[in-house]
């Protein structure tokens, strides 16, 4: 019966995904929510480990994690793809018996920012899956590997590389992070180069388990139905006791956003001419578009609140800026997804569609001009937003936040995002709701004309190179000369 | 693993309080730990309420259940009840579709369609000061959808658009949808859920009109509604709404029996893809047949996690696999038991033989000796976990609640399955395996990587 899921997202032409970055869309509640909401308590344990811990007793599971502050950004120079291939290692070769015996999992996640050690389970097996927790992060601290194992994981992830093309957003999504990330330490995406992987040895394996035991930041949170109070403490005593150490001088994890963003810079738009690639995919009949750009960010809630209203009013929903005359004039595209997305030191907006190989030309051709209208109009300070739309797109916007905080992972993922990108841990919650509450027509007006055209245009488009280079032509779209799939590896 | 076996065991473990009667079974599931109570209601035309109170937050699941899904479309116009999933959006003589976007991003109201070879269920996530809209809204297109030829025919590109992107670009939904084709000589489920695209293309108002007419009304409906609701209130409302509609026979599926399989299919298909893979059914029962419990565990077993038998086997010891998965699929008519396994980029047909060899020698296996005790119980656990896991979010919740009654057909007497899995015995997943794994009841779809040629549809511009 899973497989009869065949989950349509959305049933008209071009779909509502609001998919809001991770980090942006984390914050606060509803006002309506927060009257009869049950917070996280959150407890500083040690200098630089906290524990959150969110009780919801209806269902009897449990969900530990820790999450170190290190990620796929923090790869050292020339080694990259380190944190993911000890991520691999966790998954494929470190199977805990006992937590199979149980039915329960073990998962172990690599992001950019950050690396969470997982178990799930019933709650009746909270002790055991507490003492699972704590052993695999236990083999950080050993020699978990020897060279065989080593070279093993290597050769299995290389030839997983091989089935990228099967991703259908894989290869667009890789390069336009990669050419919107560019001079930042995001740069390299979440997929590894064949080069990076064959050049990783062993000690750069045990270097990195060094590394994440002395991340700037650690986390545990425990939620679910996590039972009565002395096991709380318990579980808060292994944390503390297990011997995360604050960060040598020069070694490699966690960054903070101040710093971040004073090393890296947007480049300027230099021309309105967009830089459009393209990538040869195989994957029959449709090309996959991902086109969008960097913004500078901001450390003020009120700024980040209108870059949040601005997606949404641009693209996010069926009514919006883009969406709307896409749907009305020209509906050849299933979907289109605008996402907004921020990590210390980088934010980027784009949107994410699909059409058949003949018709990129077109869609392109559309999305471009309701940008470049909607830039001209802001530039001249001709574009106006009305009170009306100032406020649907708020109660849009606010009523889905509250919608998108329906299970206990999404309000810790939330908040650790939050705490990540500094602007708040539990304290949050409320504050990100009455930024967008009190968000003003001239403070939008302002955020489009100050910060949010500015950057060159990214457009990366793959597919059947030979047939959307024919569109492209006919609607008189430059682009560079096409890329293989297996080159971006 | 069958979602629908987990969602049958999990309706075991919540309370299930008729209205009529509202008598509590807590006795029988205190321990379970389990704390939604779920009330049923029938209006008198026929349609189903099922209702969970969860105030754990201000939210409400609302969703509309069609129990008629893809193998339900009419001969020759397949890919119509998928349809309706765009349709739905389109707009009735009181509302256009602008107005029915309007009135769900103005709210913040979080909206998805599905459909599947049993049902189509429209589904929404909203704030409770929202209801009495949804109910207008919902009520409304029951009743009174608008169906134009242009509607029609730009839903029915819209279908082909999203084939291309969801069918077309996988090579294992590609390859899915060859098996169960070949697997299904007359049953309906042998065509794509999403329809043939020719037929698609000859979907008419008139056929449209007339399937909507047969099938949407409310003794073939059941609505869904959980969260922070108070169920006699929402009862009264709906009952207000829907009932001026009136009391119709329920939709009838032809009997269409599969001849039983009698001896191996095949099918080798080239086309553009990175590696080869291999795809393998099985017919197997029900969702209403007992070892469809059974064929739950033994998918478990195979294919669940690093250590189960296949990945050990085939991916870590022998390295022949890159990726391997297998589920049984026991929806409301007999099923199929699917495993996919995906070879290493450069490998030969010759290798293709030997992985289909090794995988039938673990069935082999599994047929002469029975699983190890510890075996069983893990993946009893896991089953069970997974089963709750589905639950924890409203929409999952009404999800559970709504397919078994779209499946099974049942509205009370779900605790009777209760601990249906912790009954199966290691003989039971020995003697499953010989009576259905067996290579006359098996249907093997093989890719072969050739680089493909796109092409394009009669009728399409």
């Amino acid at each position: 019966m899973r497989f009869e899921m065949r989950v349509m997202r959305r049933s008209f032409d071009l779909p509502l995904l609001v998919c809001f970055g991770f980090f942006l869309s984390w914050g606060g509640s509803h006002r309506v929510f927060a009257a009869d909401w049950q917070r996280p308590q959150v407890e500083r344990v040690f200098e630089q480990g906290e524990i959150l811990r969110w009780m919801d007793p209806t269902l009897p599971l449990v969900d530990f994690t820790v999450t170190l502050q290190i990620g796929t950004q923090n790869d050292p120079e020339g080694k990259s793809g380190i944190a993911e291939l000890v991520g691999y290692y966790f998954n494929t070769l470190q199977e805990d018996p006992k937590l199979r015996a149980l039915g329960a999992s073990r998962s172990v996640s690599v992001e950019d920012d950050t690396v969470s050690f997982s178990v799930h389970g019933l709650s009746a097996d909270r002790e055991t899956l507490l003492a699972g927790l704590f052993d695999t992060l236990t083999i950080l601290k050993t020699k978990p590997l020897d060279f065989a194992a080593l070279e093993q994981l290597k050769s299995t992830l290389l030839k997983r590389l091989d089935h990228l093309a099967e991703s259908p957003v894989g290869p667009v999504s890789l390069l336009f992070r990669r050419l919107s990330a560019a001079n930042t330490p995001y740069q390299r995406g979440e997929i590894l180069s064949r080069k990076s992987i064959q050049h990783l040895t062993l000690e750069d394996f045990s270097r990195w388990c060094l590394a994440a035991l002395s991340a700037d930041r650690v986390w545990m949170t425990l939620s679910g139905d996590i039972g009565e109070k002395e096991f709380q403490v318990r579980a808060t005593t292994r944390f503390r006791e297990f011997g995360f150490t604050p960060k040598k001088k020069g070694m490699v994890s966690g960054a903070s956003l101040q710093a971040l963003s004073k090393k890296t810079k947007i480049p300027t738009a230099t021309n309105s001419i967009p830089r459009v690639t393209l990538i040869e995919q195989p994957g029959g009949a449709q090309a996959h578009i991902r086109l969008g750009f960097r913004l500078p960010q901001s450390e003020s809630l009120r700024i980040r609140a209108a870059g949040a209203w601005v997606n949404s009013w641009l693209a996010g929903t069926s009514q919006s800026q883009i969406q709307k005359p896409l749907r009305e004039k020209l509906p050849v595209s299933y979907g289109l997804q605008a996402q907004l997305t921020e990590n210390p030191g980088l934010l980027t907006w784009s949107v994410l569609t699909s059409t058949r190989n003949e018709m990129v030309g077109p869609l392109v051709r559309a999305i471009l001009e309701a940008l470049r209208d909607l830039s001209a109009q802001v530039s001249r300070q001709e574009f106006q937003i009305d009170e009306k739309t100032l406020s649907s797109v708020k109660k849009a916007f606010l009523g889905s936040y509250v919608a998108s905080l329906g299970s206990t992972q999404t309000v810790i993922s939330r908040w650790l995002g939050g705490e990540i990108l500094g602007f708040g841990g539990a304290s949050g919650f409320d504050a990100w709701v009455e930024a967008i509450d009190l968000l003003t027509v001239p403070e939008i007006q302002s955020y489009l004309k100050n910060s949010f055209f500015g950057s060159p245009l990214i457009v990366v488009i793959a597919g059947d190179t030979k047939k959307i280079q024919a569109s492209l032509t006919e609607e008189k779209i430059h682009f560079s000369k096409p890329v293989n799939w297996r080159d971006l590896l | 693993l069958s979602m629908l076996e987990k969602m049958r065991v999990l309706l075991t473990l919540f309370w299930v309080v008729p209205s009529a009667f509202w008598m509590s079974c807590k006795g029988e599931f205190a321990n379970i730990g389990v704390r939604h109570v779920v009330v049923t209601h029938q209006l008198p035309n026929g349609l189903n309420l099922l209702m969970v109170e969860d105030p754990r937050l201000p939210l409400v699941a609302f969703q509309t259940w069609v129990r008629v899904g893809s193998a339900g479309d009419p001969p020759g116009q397949t890919g119509m009840a998928a349809l309706f999933e765009h349709l739905y959006f389109r707009g009735t003589p009181r509302r256009s579709g602008e107005e029915i976007f309007s009135f769900l991003e103005s709210k913040g109201i979080e909206s998805n369609a599905l459909t599947t070879r049993d049902f189509v269920v429209f589904s929404h996530l909203f704030m409770p000061e929202h209801l009495d809209g949804i109910l207008e809204l919902e009520s409304d297109r029951l009743m009174g959808l608008e169906i134009t030829e242009e509607r029609v025919k730009q839903d029915r590109l819209l279908m082909l658009e999203s084939r291309r992107l969801r069918v077309e670009a996988s090579a294992e939904a590609r390859m899915g949808e060859a098996l169960w084709s070949l697997a299904y000589r007359t049953h309906p489920y042998r065509w794509p859920v999403g329809g043939y695209p020719p037929d698609v293309l000859n979907l008419t108002e008139a056929t449209v009109r007339e399937y909507y007419k047969k099938i949407y009304r409310p003794s073939n409906v059941t609505l869904v509604i959980a969260g922070k609701i108070q169920p006699k209130e929402v009862a009264q409302k709906i009952s207000e709404r829907y009932s001026s509609m009136p009391k119709l026979p329920p939709y009838s599926m032809e009997k269409n029996v599969e001849p039983p399989q009698t001896e191996e299919r095949r099918l080798v298909i080239r086309e553009n893809a990175v590696s080869p893979r291999v795809s393998i059914g099985y017919h197997i029962p029900s969702a209403a047949e007992d070892d469809s419990f059974a064929m739950d565990l033994v998918a478990s077993i195979l294919f669940e996690g690093a250590s189960s038998r296949v990945p050990k086997e085939l991916i870590d010891r022998r390295r022949l696999l890159l990726a391997a998965n297998g589920m049984a699929h026991t929806p409301r008519h007999p099923g199929l038991f699917v495993a996919h396994l995906v070879l290493q980029s450069a490998a030969t047909e010759a290798e293709v033989q030997t992985v289909e060899e090794a995988f039938y020698k673990i069935l082999l296996e599994m047929s002469r000796t029975e699983v190890s005790g510890e075996e069983l119980k893990a993946a009893t656990s896991r089953l069970t976990l997974e089963l709750l896991d589905s639950a924890r979010s409203l929409q999952g919740l009404a999800q559970f609640l709504g397919t078994i009654q779209a499946v099974l057909g049942v509205t009370s007497g779900f605790t009777r399955d209760f601990s249906k899995y912790t009954q199966v015995k290691k003989s039971d997943i020995r003697r499953v395996v010989e009576r259905y794994l067996e290579p006359n009841n098996r249907s093997v779809v093989v890719l072969l990587p050739e680089k493909a040629k796109a092409h394009r549809l009669k009728g399409e511009p």
